[in-house]
Formats: C-alpha cells, sequence, structure tokens
C-alpha cells in the first residue's frame, strides 16, 4: 500500500488537482452571502473526491491549491502553508480510507463511511485545525474561534464535502477508471502483486 | 477572475536575484509573526506600503489583497477587541462582556501583522515572475519534484480559469448565470459548470504527463543541470544575510530578552 516512487504522472495529477482546487476556493467568494463567511466551500468537496481517485496526490492538490489562493483568502503565503498542510483533514482521511469503501458510493456501507467519517469527521477536524492555525498566527482568540468562527467554517465544509464529494464520486468516478487514472494504493496507481 | 500579479517594471526590486525575492517573503513574514508590539508591527508596514507604493502597482492586483485583507480584518478586530480577555476590564459592553486594556494594543498589533503579511506577499508577487518563483526555489535547494509541481500548478491555473469562463459563459447563454439565482439553487447548478471542467481538466493528465515522458524526464536523487542559473550579486547576498540576521535578532530579543512582547507564551 504504502510503496513510493515518484512518477511523471503522479506529479502532473497533484499539480492539476492544486490549480483546479485553489481556482475553486475563488470561485468560492461566489458563495458569500456576507463578506468573508463563505456558505459552501467547493474546494472540500473536490479534495474529497480527488483524494478517493489520487489517494496521497488528492491531499498535495488540496495543501498546493490553499497556497497558491492564499491572497483571495487574506492569507500571506508562508501562513497558508500551515493552513494547507493542517486543515484538509477530509481529503486526508478519504485518501487513507478509500480502499475500504466503493468509490462509487453505491452501497449503504460505503455511503454511510463516507459521510461519517469524511463528511463530519473530517471537516471537524479541518475546522478544528483551522481554528488553531489562526489562533496559533493571531488572527483570532481562542474564545471566538471556538463559540463563533468553527462553526461557519465546519458548515460551509461539510455541505461542500456532502453535496459536491458525493455528487463527483458517483457521477466522474467511472470516468476516472475508464481514463486510467484511479489509483489503486495510497501513492502508486498500480500496486504490483506477487 | 485571474491570476496574474506580476507588475514589469525595472524598479529595484524587480532587479532583485529570484532566491533573494523568496528569502525576503519568508523574513519579513516570519519578522512579522514573531513581534507582538504594535509600533514595531506598524513600522515594518509602513516600510513594506512605502516599498509596495514604489512599485506603482495596478488596482486590479492591489484591490485583490485590499479586499481580503479588508474581510479578513474586520473579522479580526471584532475577534480581538471583544473576546481576548488579556488585562483588566476597560469598559462594560453588556453583562459578563468587557473590553480588556490590552485588547487594543492587541487588536492593533494583529491588524498590522495581518496587513504586513499580505503586503510582503503583494509585493513578493508583484516582483516575481512565475519562472523565477521557481528558479529561486531551486537555488535554495528545495526538491526540484516540489520545484516542477509547482511550476506546473502555476502553469495550470490560467488555462483553468479561462476554460472555467467559457464554460460558464455558455452556460450563461443557455440562460444559467450564478450569480443571478438564490443561494441554494446556486449550489446545485454549480454542477453544470464543474463536471464539464473538470473532465476537460482531467483529460490534460495523459497528455502532458507523456509529454514530459517523452523528453526523457525522470525524478532523480542525482543533481540537475539547468540552461539558465539565476544570478546571485554580492548585493543580493548582503541583503540575504541582513533579513536573516535582523530576523534571528528579533527572534533572539523576543526568546532571551521579552522585547516585542505584550502577552508572553503567545505568537
Amino acid at each position: 500500500m504504502f510503496s513510493f516512487s515518484i512518477k511523471t504522472r503522479d506529479i502532473v495529477i497533484a499539480a492539476l488537482c492544486g490549480a483546479i482546487n485553489a481556482v475553486l476556493q475563488i470561485v468560492s467568494t461566489f458563495f458569500t452571502p456576507i463578506p468573508g463567511l463563505s456558505v459552501l466551500y467547493p474546494p472540500s468537496g473536490f479534495g474529497a473526491a480527488t483524494a478517493v481517485w489520487f489517494g496521497f496526490w488528492g491531499w498535495v492538490g488540496a495543501v498546493l491549491g490553499t497556497l497558491f489562493a492564499a491572497p483571495y483568502w487574506g492569507y500571506s503565503m508562508p501562513v497558508a502553508v500551515l493552513f494547507g498542510v493542517l486543515t484538509p483533514w477530509e481529503v486526508l482521511i478519504a485518501s487513507l480510507l478509500r480502499r475500504n469503501f466503493d468509490p462509487t458510493l453505491k452501497n449503504k456501507r460505503s455511503l454511510g463511511m463516507f459521510i461519517g467519517l469524511v463528511v463530519i469527521l473530517g471537516t471537524f477536524l479541518d475546522a478544528l485545525f483551522g481554528m488553531l492555525v489562526s489562533i496559533y498566527v493571531g488572527y483570532y482568540t481562542p474564545d471566538f474561534a471556538f463559540t463563533v468562527a468553527i462553526w461557519p467554517w465546519w458548515l460551509a465544509d461539510a455541505v461542500a464535502a456532502f453535496v459536491i464529494g458525493i455528487f463527483l464520486l458517483r457521477v466522474l468516478t467511472p470516468y476516472v477508471k475508464r481514463m486510467g487514472l484511479f489509483y489503486e494504493g495510497f501513492f502508486a496507481r498500480k500496486i504490483e502483486r506477487s | 477572475m485571474a491570476y496574474d500579479f506580476y507588475v514589469a517594471r525595472q524598479t529595484v526590486l524587480h532587479k532583485l536575484s529570484p532566491p533573494t525575492k523568496v528569502v525576503f517573503l519568508l523574513s519579513t513574514s516570519l519578522l512579522a509573526l514573531e513581534v507582538q508590539d504594535p509600533r514595531v508591527n506598524a513600522l515594518l508596514l509602513v516600510g513594506l506600503l512605502l516599498g509596495a507604493l514604489s512599485l506603482r502597482i495596478p488596482w486590479r492586483v492591489s484591490s485583490i489583497f485590499f479586499r481580503s485583507g479588508l474581510i479578513v480584518g474586520i473579522a479580526l478586530s471584532i475577534s480581538w477587541l471583544f473576546f481576548s480577555k488579556v488585562g483588566e476590564p476597560l469598559y462594560r459592553l453588556w453583562d459578563g462582556i468587557y473590553i480588556y486594556d490590552l485588547a487594543i494594543p492587541l487588536t492593533l498589533s494583529m491588524l498590522f501583522r495581518l496587513w504586513t503579511l499580505l503586503t510582503s506577499t503583494l509585493i513578493f508577487v508583484a516582483i516575481t515572475q512565475e519562472s523565477e518563483f521557481i528558479a529561486g526555489l531551486r537555488k535554495l535547494k528545495v526538491p526540484y519534484a516540489l520545484c516542477l509541481t509547482f511550476a506546473l500548478v502555476l502553469r495550470f491555473m490560467p488555462l483553468l480559469i479561462e476554460e472555467y469562463n467559457q464554460i460558464r459563459e455558455a452556460q450563461m447563454a443557455r440562460a444559467l448565470e450564478l450569480e443571478k439565482i438564490p443561494l441554494l439553487e446556486r449550489m446545485k447548478h454549480f454542477m453544470a459548470i464543474i463536471v464539464p471542467w473538470l473532465v476537460i481538466s482531467l483529460k490534460r493528465v495523459s497528455t502532458l504527463s507523456a509529454a514530459i515522458d517523452s523528453r526523457g524526464f525522470k525524478i532523480t536523487g542525482r543533481p540537475r543541470t539547468f540552461f539558465h542559473e539565476p544570478d546571485v550579486s554580492l548585493a543580493d547576498w548582503f541583503l540575504i544575510l541582513g533579513l536573516v540576521g535582523l530576523f534571528a535578532a528579533v527572534f533572539a530579543l523576543r526568546t532571551w530578552m521579552g522585547y516585542f512582547v505584550i502577552v508572553p507564551g503567545r505568537l
């Protein structure tokens, strides 16, 4: 599962996921009823789907997306590295657990696992770590972070992971498999079987 | 929606070598994070703002930073002014909610820090071309696989933005205008844009990786050679040493002598 050697395709996939993620982060500003508060955060849903398709490389894409969309969200690039690495938990959980459920989420067990562990737990950890980083760099005080700011963050991520993540996995997984892009292992596209 | 921040000018800042520009971004950001004293942060911010003004950055670019700085600044001010219980109660807002005496300097300090971080990033992206950014990272011994990934992201982004806009316009021609429909409906209709956009984007993976492979490219641990190597002049080395030295001095003064701190134990 954890054989590791970087291929050109891995880099291209990570870069493409990163670029899409960054563009989606910029697009997220269209879903803001009040300035600064996004009610839907599409990169969360897209990241969860790419993590299921591409494993570790989907997570790398989520990190890169946060880094390159930083100016649009009021983060400097060095601070964005912290947010990028420490917050996309739903993406990391999806990439680690992907072999335990059907990527098209067609059966109840797979759908339940995805909703429970990625949509609810993963996005909650995302919001929690987002708050911890925000407190660490001085953007928020602990009181404000854990009483006010955490809930819209969690909600925006969870709604996106639920609506966009599930939709993309159901609609595009067969296409990704047909294109030969689906990764069997966490790092590797094909697992060598003896 | 665009992703093109570079401002072509012939200023002193533009002429810095790529590694110096990367070190400038890192050191100014770390300095801002290290200092809690609002006077020092204000000084750093003014210095950087003067640098940014000298670049005559168009409003198209600076407005992105201005807007995000304003929005995050409002949230940050509410957070520090009304939710930081540091020092003695100064003013009673309503039952149990006070503004504390240290909340005001801390709010100012964090605001200046936020804007310093944004201004240093603004200067960096305005004076650095994509190729320079990658060359700078390479010169600072960042692994080549990571440099290539960064370069590809920067290459993909304008393409993807253009395609996104094309698909959005095509859907607008079919009477789908995301901006004009209610928020919940907007989420549903967003799929009509995102799915074709993703399909087109994913098609690129095979083509591009085959194109790179066909040039004999391989990720190995061996050192690589490049046709263009960025020149690092003596002045650049002095500037790099100066920036690193300044950060080290501030770090030492804060850690061992307690300077630049309002609330000890916090960044």
